[in-house]
C-alpha cells in the first residue's frame, strides 16, 4: 500500500483552517440541543482533518468530520469519497480488497485503544459492509465508548492507513 | 367486513394475545408461540477499550509489551511525542536491570522490510532509553515472527489480531 498524501489536522492550526477546513469546523462546541441527525448527514464541507490515499481500487478521500463525545458514548462520522475507474458504485470489501475498513480510536497518552463498540446481540455499532457512491462523499458513523473527560484528542486510526493524529474530541 | 377479517388473522396468529385480551377467556389456552418481548440490546462498552501497553510478569522476568500504533510514526522509526513521554518514566524504572528490546510488526508486507523495519524500532527506543540514562540494553529485530495474536483467522484477515502484533517488548529480571 503506499501513502501519497499528508494527513492534515486542520482543526490543530493556530489560524483555523489553514488547511481548507474552515474555522468553525474543528472543535467548535455543540449545544445540548444538537439533534442526533445532525451527526447522521455530514457535510463533506466541513472537516476537521482530510487526507488523500491509494486503496486496492482506486485512490480515495478521506475526511474526519466530527467525533462527539455524548454521556457513555463517542460518535465518529467521516466521508469516503472513492474512486474507481468505470464503476458508479462498489461495496466496501470489494473497494478495501476483502474486508470492509476497521476504524478505531487510539489514546497514545492513556495507551487506549477504543474498538467500535458491539451490542449483546453482536451488531457492530459503525458502518460496515456499505455501498459507496464512487465519486460521492459517503457518510460513514462509528460508535465508541466515550473517552475520559480528561482526554482532549485522539488518533483516528481508518484501516492500515496512516492514522489523523490529535483529532479534538467535542463535548 | 374488513375489520372482521382482519381480526380473524390476528386470532389465527396470535391466540395467546386473543385470549389474554378477552374477560375470562380459557387459561388453559396457552401463551403466544411468538415472543412478543421488546428486545433492548446492551452495549458492550468494556470490551470495546483494549490496552495498548500490557505487563506480564513470570519467574523468568517481566515484559512490557507496548503497541507500536503510539510509539511510532506510520511506518517509520521516528518516535511519537507521547512516546518519548512514555519512555522517559519507563527508563527510571529500567535503570540497572539489563533490558532486551524486541521490535515486531504484523504480517502485512515483505519479510525482510518487516524485519528492517522492526530493527531501527527496537533501535531507536534502545536508543531513547540510553539517553535517558538506562545501561545493559540489547536490541533485536524480529519482524512478524512470534506473533502474539493470529494475524488471520479462518483465512481471512485479523486487524485487531495485527494490531496486536504490530508491538515493542521490553524484557528484563525483575
Amino acid at each position: 500500500m503506499s501513502v501519497c498524501a499528508m494527513v492534515l489536522v486542520a482543526g490543530c492550526s493556530a489560524g483555523g483552517g489553514g488547511d481548507g477546513a474552515p474555522p468553525e469546523a474543528a472543535d467548535a462546541p455543540r449545544s445540548a440541543e444538537t439533534p442526533q441527525s445532525d451527526v447522521a448527514v455530514a457535510d463533506p464541507g466541513k472537516t476537521i482533518a482530510q487526507a488523500a490515499f491509494d486503496g486496492p481500487k482506486g485512490r480515495f478521500e478521506l475526511a474526519v468530520v466530527s467525533l462527539t463525545a455524548r454521556g457513555r458514548l463517542a460518535n465518529l462520522t467521516l466521508t469516503l469519497t472513492p474512486h474507481y475507474e468505470g464503476k458508479e458504485s462498489a461495496l466496501a470489501f470489494i473497494y478495501f480488497g476483502g474486508n470492509a475498513p476497521v476504524v478505531s480510536l487510539v489514546d497514545p497518552v492513556n495507551l487506549k485503544r477504543y474498538l467500535v463498540v458491539k451490542d449483546s446481540e453482536g451488531n457492530s455499532l459503525g458502518s460496515g459492509n456499505e455501498n459507496y457512491n464512487i465519486g460521492r462523499p459517503n457518510t460513514l458513523n462509528y460508535t465508541f465508548a466515550a473517552p475520559p473527560e480528561n482526554v482532549a484528542s485522539v488518533d483516528v486510526q481508518f484501516d492500515d492507513y496512516p492514522p489523523f493524529r490529535d483529532v479534538p474530541v467535542s463535548r | 367486513m374488513r375489520r372482521l377479517a382482519a381480526a380473524f388473522l390476528l386470532a389465527a396468529a396470535l391466540p395467546g394475545a386473543v385470549a389474554a385480551a378477552e374477560p375470562g377467556a380459557d387459561p388453559s389456552i396457552g401463551a403466544s408461540p411468538l415472543d412478543l418481548a421488546p428486545v433492548v440490546a446492551e452495549i458492550l462498552l468494556a470490551e470495546s477499550v483494549i490496552p495498548l501497553e500490557e505487563e506480564e510478569r513470570t519467574e523468568a522476568g517481566t515484559t512490557i509489551r507496548i503497541s507500536s500504533d503510539v510509539l511510532f510514526e506510520f511506518d517509520s522509526a521516528t518516535l511519537t511525542p507521547a512516546a518519548a513521554a512514555h519512555l522517559a518514566r519507563l527508563a527510571e524504572r529500567l535503570k540497572g536491570s539489563e533490558v532486551e528490546i524486541g521490535g515486531f510488526t504484523d504480517s502485512l508486507g515483505a519479510p525482510a522490510y518487516n524485519r528492517e523495519l522492526s530493527q531501527r524500532r527496537a533501535n531507536t527506543v534502545k536508543d531513547e532509553l540510553a539517553r535517558l540514562g538506562a545501561t545493559g540494553l540489547t536490541a533485536r529485530g524480529y519482524g512478524e515472527a512470534r506473533p502474539v495474536a493470529p494475524n488471520e483467522i479462518n483465512g481471512k484477515d485479523n486487524p485487531e489480531g495485527r494490531a496486536k502484533n504490530r508491538r515493542v517488548e521490553l524484557v528484563f529480571g525483575s
